[in-house]
């Protein structure tokens, strides 16, 4: 390893320091790394001072200590060597969308289908792109079908679909048929369609029934998504409600099904009246980003995590989700969840 | 009003242009290649096509044009049964009706703002190198030969050379089988002085060879209205993508981060452009291991996704807002 | 339907093999992949005609990040 060198971490793999743990987002390949806070520093604090120079101030006598670190950063392709750090700026972290709405959600109800052109209208004008679809109760393939052939005139390009049934003989037909559904979660499942779905990963099964709206908000590893998109918009903004709307069963237009406040109904208005005559509202949570939530602004998952403002700890509208067990202070995830499993 | 010259079929970066035209309250127009060929009429010199005016047209960015080659597996068997000779009379005659066609509509608009005219959608690599250099930037040496004794010549005073098309990489499938498709992967190759000695057959077609530029790492740069927005792309590391970096690997892509040509670089590069007169393209480059930027080519309708995306440069915004600019100008 | 025709298992390379002396050099050698057109329904990222955009085809794609975060209470 030329010393004389700088160490440069590839701007993709960016540093997210915690109260405890320090890990670096690899956002090109959606991973993360956990490393330690001697090794972070040298990254960040001591970046612009070439390997010679971070061996000196550190001390000759860590030196093998060191470029074995370095040397394990470079095997993962982590970082690089060069003698020109200032031609490779940081990544820019600014997030920006060309839609006024990015995703929703929809549950349906008696009131879509007599809505259902001003809805679309709506999806189209709001230039929404992800859309989750949710039904309480049995769904007719008929209607599922033309559901789905009026949000193909949208821009909407990912459509996830919850569901109390299956309503089609041929599974794989469907998916062909229906490019934009991305995944189904099939839930109040038979033994045989657990059976039936185990190889597709677009279908997810479970034996559950969801009732309600109660069932969300869960925050866990798995749950956690390592990508440009999502790591540059929490810089910012709410990590889930952010340019988010929903229509609940009864037609009442909310930030997302489970927060209480109504901010009118779909058979009285139209989204987009909503959303230029109550912008604040609207809004209002939107721009509550991690950084600002108690706990969470010292938590290293930040940027990889989504949020939830619906159910939070506390009143506070800057509390820690309830439904969150991992405690950043001394990097553990807690056995009892507050909440639910 | 912007008019956007696209195909019809994958071709997301078109529609990401347009969702920020929505958002700017853009005026414009989205013409497809196939949908002109199929629906389009000429009747007494003016075109009609749908709501398409060619008058209200003040700016055209030229993306594409048609998805569709002539042969699909629906005719392929009848052109094998044409014969090869036949089939190459064939596909000219169709190539040139249609290429009068698309030139007819270019001529209608040709009095417009275009990002790339016509005329230019297609680079020549090799005047486009003889302009970079006029430019003080550094090109591989090159020669273009059919001559085996002056490739070797050439051959020797370089540690390795590569052999690569004059002009696009041609791609070559067969289906072999229900599912099976084989295909034919021409990737850049490399030679020493002696492998041209001992492989190399005494005659083969004009093939241009150029000296093999040790990479520290490549740069795509995606020039537009005078601005640099580079990237750079470490694919020394990875034995499959040394030599070809479209020879992905898709299990642990190319580190592809953003860069900042040095000075120096970058105002060469914009004055070939200005001399080369393209207003937008992505261009290839080298920063060796011998110190030097090598330029290679421009691509004047490439793709600028993978810039844009890896480096959050949203340079569909910014080509969204150019294109609304130039259309207020016109005004 | 009409049924894609299929040619020869190698038959591509051998017929560029043959033709090498009228190519330039960066045909020499050539190299073949197969791939598998078989579209696997359950991993797909599908296409679809996006009329909005006057599209016939354009690609769908999962969101960057989870819509919701439904899990389930136990009885």
């Amino acid at each position: 390893m030329n010393k004389s060198n700088y160490i440069r971490l590839f701007a993709n793999c960016i540093p997210v320091k915690g109260a405890k743990n320090v890990i670096v987002c690899d956002i090109q390949r959606s991973t993360y790394f956990e490393i330690d806070m001697v090794l972070h520093d040298i990254l960040v604090a001591h970046s612009n001072k070439t390997i010679e120079e971070i061996i000196e101030f550190y001390g000759k006598e860590y030196e093998d200590e060191i470029l074995n670190q370095l040397d394990q950063l470079q095997k993962e392709e982590l970082v690089h060597l060069t003698t020109e750090n200032h031609l490779f700026p940081k990544l820019d972290l600014t997030w920006e969308t060309p839609s006024v709405i990015t995703n929703m959600i929809i549950e349906h109800g008696d009131y879509f289908q007599e809505k259902e052109t001003e809805i679309v209208n709506d999806l189209i004008e709001l230039g929404v792109q992800y859309l989750e679809l949710r039904f309480y109760v049995d769904v007719s393939n008929e209607t599922l079908q033309n559901i789905l052939q009026t949000i193909q005139k949208t821009k909407i390009v990912g459509i996830y679909l919850v569901l109390q049934n299956f309503p089609y003989e041929d599974i794989d037909k469907f998916l062909i048929e229906n490019q934009r559904v991305v995944n189904i979660l099939l839930s109040n499942a038979t033994d045989a369609e657990d059976e039936r779905y185990k190889d597709y990963n677009k279908i997810s099964v479970v034996k559950h029934k969801i009732v309600n709206n109660k069932n969300c908000g869960i925050i866990c590893q798995n749950s956690f998504q390592v990508n440009l998109d999502l790591f540059t918009e929490s810089q910012q903004f709410n990590s889930c409600l952010n340019k988010k709307l929903s229509i609940i069963e009864n037609g009442d237009i909310k930030n997302c099904p489970s927060i209480p406040e109504a901010l009118g109904n779909i058979k009285e208005t139209t989204l987009t009246e909503i959303f230029d005559s109550k912008e604040e509202d609207v809004n209002k949570y939107w721009n509550i980003t991690k950084d600002q939530i108690e706990v969470c602004k010292d938590c290293e998952f930040r940027y990889i995590c989504t949020d939830c403002r619906a159910f939070r700890e506390s009143d506070n509208i800057y509390s820690k989700p309830l439904k969150c067990n991992y405690n950043p202070y001394n990097g553990k995830w807690e056995d009892n969840l507050r909440g639910s499993k | 009003m912007i008019l956007i010259i696209s195909k019809s079929e994958m071709e997301d970066t078109t529609n990401q242009v347009m969702d920020w035209l929505d958002t700017f309250n853009g005026d414009y127009y989205r013409l497809n290649g196939e949908d002109f060929m199929n629906k389009a009429d000429i009747i007494n010199g003016q075109i009609q096509f749908e709501s398409f005016n060619s008058e209200a047209i003040t700016v055209i960015w030229n993306r594409r044009w048609s998805s569709r080659g002539l042969i699909n597996f629906e005719n392929e068997e009848y052109y094998d049964a044409l014969g090869a000779k036949n089939s190459s009379t064939l596909l000219r005659s169709l190539r040139q009706e249609n290429g009068i066609l698309r030139s007819f509509l270019h001529s209608k608009l040709n009095s417009k703002v275009w990002t790339t005219r016509p005329e230019k959608t297609s680079a020549n690599k090799i005047k486009n190198l003889e302009i970079a250099k006029s430019c003080n930037l550094s090109v591989p040496e090159y020669i273009i030969t059919s001559n085996k004794y002056k490739l070797s010549q050439f051959a020797k005073k370089h540690e390795r050379i590569i052999c690569k098309p004059i002009s696009e990489t041609p791609f070559f499938s067969s289906s072999i089988d229900n599912d099976i498709v084989e295909t034919l992967i021409l990737y850049t190759k490399s030679f020493t002085a002696n492998q041209i000695e001992e492989e190399i057959e005494d005659t083969f077609f004009k093939s241009l060879f150029q000296q093999q530029i040790i990479k520290e790492f490549e740069i795509r740069v995606f020039y537009l209205n005078d601005t640099c927005y580079s990237m750079a792309i470490f694919s020394q590391n990875d034995k499959q993508t040394q030599v070809d970096f479209r020879n992905y690997n898709d299990a642990k892509p190319n580190r592809t981060v953003p860069f900042i040509l040095p000075k120096e670089v970058e105002e060469n590069v914009k004055k070939f452009c200005r001399k080369a007169e393209y207003n937008i393209g992505s261009l290839d480059l080298i920063k060796s291991t011998d110190g030097k930027y090598y330029f290679l080519e421009i691509n004047p309708v490439g793709q600028f996704g993978m810039v844009s995306y890896p480096c959050n440069y949203n340079l569909e915004k910014k080509l969204a807002k150019y294109l609304i600019d130039e259309n207020k100008k016109v005004k | 339907m009409k049924t894609k025709k299929l040619n020869k298992k190698g038959a591509l390379k051998e017929s560029i093999e043959h033709l090498e002396n009228q190519l330039p050099l960066f045909f020499k050698n050539p190299e073949i992949k197969e791939q598998s057109a078989k579209i696997d329904v359950s991993n797909f990222l599908g296409l679809d005609e996006f009329p909005v955009y006057n599209s016939k085809r354009s690609a769908c794609r999962p969101c960057y990040k989870p819509i919701s975060k439904i899990h389930f209470i136990n009885e």
